[in-house]
């Protein structure tokens, strides 16, 4: 097994607004640039939260909406919270929207990167449940498709893939360097296996629903996007549980993958960027082009996770040294 | 749809601030020939000025066409300083394109100027050639573009040396390196802000 170096690359930058010569070293290794794409997401749901729809009513309706055919211990909550917010809708917003602006601030600036990614892992997991539903998983109507399990609780993953490891740990890919690679490859089949059980359901399996579920993220969007979608809903139209098996046998194999020898684990990661895109436009981007979105749908944290499994071609001598010390 | 009007003010205090700040540093730079960087202090007054305007009609300063002109010349002005500063990168190292974050700014103010501001349909309509969903779209990629600088420029902020240990050597200290650094995070969130608001 190759191991995964955390190559420390230093960026020398212009420190701005100086004529006098000063001059910032960086380093930055691929976990700290995966680590701010993740701040760069929490970036972008912030913005959308200032969104003037989310200062309405309008936004906790949205939020009670994800109460409808959850257990009553699921949905109780939701709906209690969706009354506070109703009440509050201005304050409410602004809160949320400064946490998340804090969250992403707060993961960019490295002094704060493990209080913000751990306060990141509590934010997730209680927008997870009162703002979706825990993601449809327990009312029948997740669907990779619509975004299950939930970006909430993708977010909350990546908090725990990417954070700050020990550097001598010798892993594989980025994402094992603080769990370890073998909970992460659990993690792993944990997420795309999921997905590929919720592939099967009826929700996504039955005649009809793919296409439904695409005609419906359509709506509104910009002609190119709108375009797109259309042409998919009109193949998926008829062939809907056949394109359903066939995703779910995909994301199956890209489940176990990640546990075959090298070719195949490389590629992995590589399919699972390429079922992320493709998400990611049937959810038409998650909304966030016709302003009712709060995040950009589960597709751009997919291929995040899937970036942080990635493993780097093994250099020159770098397996002979490996084996060496093995030895 | 029209932002909402508690977020907008909220969002031009922030650019007064911010650009009042600038000029205290363009005085003090001048006054006590502590060193700075002169164009991005002035464009974040201007931007600062230009974007508390399109926020609150109340603060808008009229200059016809004047402002987008004045943006294109910046954004010509930063790309060329951004070639530069690639050309003149250390050979084995990788330079942040901090020009480029500026560029990119400018890029999004003459869009928004052209563009009528937040939430003006009639303007967008009637001032752009493009269709809608090009808007949409076009406004999307820069407010992503902003938003990558933003965490790039948190990231570098722990990096910069604070005033303190830049006048040790016995040099005039230049103006704080960290806090120009906070006035562009200010400014990308805040124009990232008014270009997702647009559509």
């Amino acid at each position: 097994m190759t191991s995964y170096s955390p190559e420390l690359k230093p960026v020398t930058v212009p420190s701005s607004g100086v004529r006098a010569g000063q001059q910032a070293t960086v380093r930055r290794d691929p976990v700290r640039l995966l680590q701010l794409a993740l701040a760069g997401l929490w970036l972008l749901d912030a913005i959308l939260q200032f969104q003037a729809p989310m200062f309405t009513k309008a936004f906790a309706r949205m939020l009670d909406s994800s109460a409808a055919g959850n257990p009553a211990f699921v949905a109780t909550p939701i709906r209690m919270s969706a009354r506070l917010i109703a009440q509050h809708p201005t304050v409410t917003n602004a809160v949320f929207a400064l946490v998340q602006l804090l969250l992403a601030l707060g993961i960019g600036w490295r002094p704060t990167l493990r209080f913000a990614l751990a306060s990141s892992v509590v934010w997730s997991a209680a927008v997870w449940w009162l703002g979706e539903g825990l993601g449809g998983v327990l009312s029948g109507s997740a669907s990779p498709v619509n975004g299950a399990p939930g970006p909430a609780i993708l977010y909350a993953l990546l908090a725990v893939l990417l954070w700050p490891g020990r550097r001598d740990r010798e892993a594989p890919f980025a994402a094992g360097q603080f769990t370890g690679p073998s909970v992460a490859r659990v993690l792993w089949i944990a997420l795309w296996g999921s997905l590929a059980l919720f592939a099967l359901l009826p929700a996504t399996s039955a005649p009809g629903a793919l296409a439904r579920m695409i005609s419906s993220a359509s709506a509104s969007q910009p002609a190119w996007l709108s375009a797109l979608d259309a042409h998919l809903a009109t193949f998926l139209a008829s062939q809907g549980p056949i394109a359903a098996f066939v995703g779910a046998s995909a994301l199956f194999a890209v489940a176990v993958g990640i546990c075959l020898p090298m070719p195949a684990s490389r590629a992995a990661p590589i399919v699972a960027i390429v079922i992320a895109l493709v998400l990611s436009v049937a959810q038409g981007l998650g909304g966030i082009l016709i302003g009712s979105s709060t995040d950009p749908g589960s597709g751009p944290l997919l291929a995040l996770i899937a970036l942080c499994y990635w493993q780097p071609r093994p250099k020159d001598g770098e397996a002979a040294m490996t084996t060496q010390r093995s030895a | 749809m029209t932002p909402s009007p508690w977020i907008a003010y909220s969002f031009a205090a922030l650019m007064i601030v911010t650009a009042g700040y600038c000029v205290s540093r363009l005085a003090a730079s001048w006054r006590r020939h502590r060193p700075t960087d002169q164009l991005a202090d002035a464009m974040h007054v201007l931007m600062g000025l230009a974007m508390a305007g399109m926020l609150v009609p109340l603060l808008r300063v009229y200059w016809t066409e004047g402002w987008e002109g004045l943006f294109v010349v910046a954004g010509a002005s930063f790309g060329w300083l951004a070639v530069r500063e690639w050309r003149s990168r250390p050979r084995v190292a990788v330079t942040a394109p901090h020009h480029l974050h500026h560029l990119l700014a400018c890029g999004a103010m003459v869009f928004m100027l052209a563009g009528g501001g937040t939430g003006d349909a009639s303007a967008r309509g009637t001032t752009m050639t493009s269709s809608p969903s090009e808007l949409h779209t076009l406004s999307l990629v820069l407010a992503l573009g902003l938003l990558a600088c933003v965490v790039w420029t948190a990231d570098r902020l722990s990096s910069l040396a604070p005033v303190s240990a830049l006048g040790a050597s016995g040099r005039r200290a230049p103006m704080s390196l960290r806090l120009e650094a906070c006035c562009e995070i200010a400014m990308g969130v805040t124009m990232a802000y008014m270009l997702i608001a647009m559509y």
